[in-house]
């Protein structure tokens, strides 16, 4: 299920936020989305789960235009997580969860036969099982992050968009959404996270988008990318790139 | 938050509303002020002198709570409302009255021809700068609440420009002023009152006389009948209560009220309660913003009324609104309306 | 299944069927209940003598006697089932309204309709044409639905926030029309009637009335109150319903006007009775949770149930005179909301 998109554009009020991008993200791989603040992620995120139109360029999951999809067969494809996930929802987990099943729903909103099933995977997979009854608003921050990430899951879909999902997260919370993602991707599904933490994209990611005033500056494996004579023009800090001994990945230092 | 504001604007609306009802409504308790405390020597007790003679003045009274004086005979009066311009002309003194305002409808045939003339200065309560272009030496206004700065002038500042302002006693606000109930003493106390005021006793002692005797003559009815005063209102009906000017005329004319028990001048009722009670006969105030003809209307096609034995067999009697003021017309109505009462086929 | 991630305390079919039942049981009662006395066998057969006759089994002589008989049918009885049927509208309206706009204080009045509607009452009421009033306020609800869906559409998108401003705007621009309408012209004796209205009132409801309170509950309230799930999506926010594959700015131009359409028609019959539009669907949210897929049904039912109770009393407490239901609700409402706030500490928070 590989995210293709080319020539996306987007401008809005006169300035242009998406200038024509062009990359792919390949399919059941854990793919970061890399730039510095105001390159476009959140935006191109937003392009490819429906949010926003692009003005111009076509986006393709697998090969189906999501772009013609009508809103709701694409939502059962797409799933977004967002930056900053709504505090004030007055739902909830499980019926949080449950939200997530909304495209699967028929018109007139009664429950389909998988809801069930698909709400209790996803609050297993997501590790909230214990905050089931919870409301959402007494969660701290990484709670909540991963209660919309159950939400998200609830949707089965095929791609997952997540926009800066480790912000509210402590260490231990980081590595087990990596794992997490870890085992989604096992499964076959294509996850697209963007990411400002480059160390973490470079120990987790299979495949990297760096994004620049809304173009692609590079694009390749995690080695290919996260160089000096890549990241330093893009992020403008002097860059200095090592080698995990364990992994063999990348680790970035700044200066 | 915006939205609270905009639910609190629209209840500032409903309160203000409030206020303008309760001023008017207040008004209308037909109410005759206590015996003045500070009696003037022009008082009903004294038997009234065949023509003004000089040392009838100064007059001091307590007039709704507020003092007035009158150092000689008002020549340029101000009248709001129709009871306090009938007032005047049926004195004989129409010829004083400089502008009307805030008519309630045609004055009684007997008074077109006196009244052609006379300069109306609104059709509302008339502002105090209007009032004032005209002159007056007395605002005679027949509702308290006219009375107010952004009405036809505060009682104060009119005083102070040497303006007098005399309110219908029966129509005080304060209830010190308003009586328990309303009687014919106490309208003719208020004729007695205002007449000694303009310099006519004389006249006065004639018009109250003449209306005793028509109240003498006039026998009640005795057959026990029971009778809703309906004045307007379509879902909630508002009907003459129990100590106001329509139970005053109701006793005279030998109707008993169904809403006696209420202790009001006019209030707000329900037509649940009067079917149950369902009145022999029907009252109703033709005003020209509210016609017998149309309360006929209403009564007869609406399905909650319809079946009234009152609407059914036509019992309807009808007053018009200015005669329900206390004034000049209380007793004629009361009258006319004992020959319709007497006139309807109760079969 | 095994590990049931999604439990509910108390199924969502039993607090509905608890809460049917409650309503009947109040209808029935309250239909009895009144200043003219009459026993409640009596009025349960007078009703159930014209049930029988709509049968078509023909009228008979009614018991109680023509006139008690209309008490019972022609007084009470729409006003009991006007009072049902406003109550459970402006209930889901609000809980509509609050989902929308993701706005506690809104209610259903909020595109300025209480305002719109009371204009146009205002002005028939002070031409004296009074029997035309159910029309002129509906058409001034919409007027003035249209006149803030207007504004705020053109600004751009419909978010919440343009939605209320623009609602704010029109109401206030009506408000100060009404004003203008009743210190302009009218009397002493339109001004009860213009109070009774905008504190709202179901005092002269009848089965005209309860056909349209009731039509219109039962086709848009209903309609409505199956947008559950798309509510509870709008409750995060507007990108994520968009990314749940909701077209959120249709889906919000629809359910306004189908909100406003619905509260227009309930206006047009009862004037604009506060309180109940605002407060239920919080009352019902502090006790079962705000997935509104129980909530509307919910709040439908005990509005119902809640206006029936506040009119029983507006017609009762100081009879033979009547009270605009408006203020009772507002007595009655607040007290009882804020205990519930109180017993519920620990859960008000989620009302942030």
């Amino acid at each position: 299920m590989s995210l293709r998109l080319e020539g996306v554009r987007w401008s809005v009020a006169g300035r242009s936020i998406l200038d024509g991008v062009t990359a792919t993200a390949p399919g059941a791989r854990l793919t970061g989305l890399l730039g510095p603040n105001g390159a476009g992620k959140s935006s191109l995120l937003r392009a490819v789960s429906g949010v926003l139109t692009p003005d111009a360029g076509v986006v393709t999951l697998d090969g189906t235009d999501l772009l013609t999809l009508a809103r709701r067969e694409r939502a059962r494809r797409v799933a977004l997580v967002e930056q900053e996930a709504a505090a004030t929802v007055p739902l909830t987990v499980s019926e949080a969860v449950l939200v997530g099943r909304t495209p699967h729903a028929s018109r007139w909103g009664a429950m389909a036969a998988g809801d069930d099933a698909a709400v209790a995977a996803a609050i297993a997979e997501a590790g909230v099982a214990d905050l089931a009854d919870r409301s959402l608003a007494t969660l701290s921050g990484g709670e909540r992050q991963r209660a919309h990430l159950a939400r998200a899951l609830a949707q089965e879909p095929q791609l997952l968009l997540l926009d800066e999902p480790t912000n509210h997260l402590d260490v231990h919370a980081r590595i087990e959404l990596l794992d997490l993602l870890g085992r989604l991707t096992d499964r076959g599904v294509t996850v697209v996270a963007a990411l400002h933490d480059l160390n973490l994209a470079a120990a987790a990611c299979d495949h990297v988008i760096l994004l620049d005033a809304g173009r692609v500056a590079a694009e390749g494996t995690v080695d290919q990318v996260l160089r000096p004579e890549v990241l330093e023009p893009v992020y403008r800090v002097h860059c200095h790139v090592l080698t995990h001994p364990v992994t063999g990945r990348p680790v970035l230092t700044f200066s | 938050m915006h939205v609270a504001a905009q639910s609190s604007a629209r209840r500032l609306a409903g309160l203000a509303l409030v206020v303008a009802v309760s001023a008017p409504l207040t008004a209308c308790a037909g109410a005759v002020s206590a015996a003045e405390p500070s009696s003037s020597p022009a008082s009903p007790a004294s038997p009234a002198t065949t023509a003004p003679s000089a040392d009838a003045y100064p007059i001091t009274l307590d007039n709704c709570g507020f003092d007035v004086t009158f150092t000689q005979a008002p020549q340029r009066v101000v009248t709001i409302k129709s009871s306090t311009t009938e007032m005047l002309l049926a004195l004989g003194v129409g010829d004083r009255i400089v502008g009307t305002g805030f008519p309630d409808g045609p004055v009684p045939p007997e008074y077109t021809a006196a009244a052609a003339d006379l300069p109306v200065l609104s059709d509302r309560v008339p502002s105090s700068e209007v009032v004032l272009e005209a002159e007056p030496d007395l605002v005679y206004a027949g509702w308290e609440s006219t009375l107010s700065a952004d009405g036809a002038g505060d009682r104060a500042t009119l005083a102070d420009l040497g303006v007098a302002t005399y309110v219908s006693p029966s129509a005080c606000k304060d209830p010190a002023y308003q009586p328990a109930r309303l009687t014919f003493d106490g309208v003719f106390d208020e004729i007695t009152e205002i007449a000694g005021v303009l310099g006519v006793p004389a006249a006065a002692e004639a018009l109250v006389a003449e209306q005793r005797t028509a109240l003498a003559d006039l026998a009640p009815d005795d057959r026990g009948l029971t009778a809703l005063w309906y004045s307007s209102g379509t879902d909630i009906p508002y009907v003459g209560a129990g100590i106001g000017a329509p139970q005053m005329i109701m006793d005279a004319v030998g109707l008993t009220n169904i809403a006696a028990g209420v202790t009001d001048t006019w209030a707000s009722f329900s037509w649940e309660q009067v079917a149950a009670d369902d009145p022999d006969v029907i009252v109703l105030v033709d005003a020209a913003w509210n016609s017998a003809e149309a309360k006929r209307e209403l009564l007869a096609t609406n399905p909650a009324t319809a079946n009234l034995t009152a609407v059914l067999n036509e019992r309807y009697l009808v007053v018009p609104f200015a005669a329900t003021e206390a004034g000049v017309r209380n007793v004629p109505a009361a009258v006319d309306l004992a020959g319709q009462l007497a006139a309807l086929d109760l079969g | 299944m095994t590990a049931r991630a999604v439990r509910r305390p108390v199924a969502t079919g039993v607090l509905l069927a608890v809460a049917a039942v409650l309503l009947a049981v109040s209808v029935t009662v309250a239909v009895t209940i009144g200043p003219a006395d009459l026993a409640p066998l009596d009025v349960w057969r007078s009703v159930a003598d014209h049930l029988g006759a709509l049968g078509g089994s023909g009228p008979a002589e009614p018991a109680l006697g023509v006139l008690r008989d209309g008490i019972v049918w022609e007084i009470r009885l729409p006003r009991v089932l006007t009072a049902a049927a406003v109550g459970a509208g402006l209930a889901v309206a609000g809980g509509v309204m609050q989902g929308l706009t993701r706005n506690p204080l809104a209610d259903p009045y909020l595109l300025g309709l209480s305002s719109g509607a009371s204009l146009g009452a205002v002005a028939v009421l002070v031409l004296g044409v009074g029997v035309l009033l159910p029309v002129a306020a509906f058409a001034g609800a919409v007027v003035a639905m249209v006149a803030a869906l207007s504004l705020a559409g053109s600004l751009g998108r419909l978010t919440p926030a343009r939605t209320i401003l623009a609602g704010l705007a029109v109401a206030q621009l009506c408000a100060a029309g009404t004003s203008f309408v009743i210190f302009w012209s009218a009397t002493g004796d339109s001004y009860r009637e213009i109070l009774a209205w905008l504190m709202g009132s179901l005092a002269g409801a009848d089965w005209p009335a309860v056909a349209i309170a009731g039509g219109a509950v039962i086709v848009l309230g209903t309609g409505l109150a199956l947008q559950g799930r798309t509510l509870d999506a709008f409750a995060f926010g507007d990108t994520a319903a968009s990314a749940l594959g909701i077209d959120v700015n249709r889906t919000r131009w629809t359910m306004l006007t189908v909100v406003a359409l619905l509260t227009g028609a309930l206006v047009a019959v009862s004037g604009s009775i506060g309180f109940v539009g605002l407060i239920l669907p919080h009352a019902v949210r502090l006790v079962v949770g705000a997935g509104h897929r129980r909530l509307l049904p919910l709040s439908a039912l005990l509005g119902a149930t809640f206006l029936v109770w506040a009119d029983t009393a507006a017609r009762t407490v100081f009879e033979p005179r009547e009270l605009p239901v408006g203020i009772v609700t507002a007595f009655l409402g607040a007290p009882v909301f804020a205990l519930l706030l109180w017993r519920r500490r620990s859960a008000a928070g989620d009302l942030a």
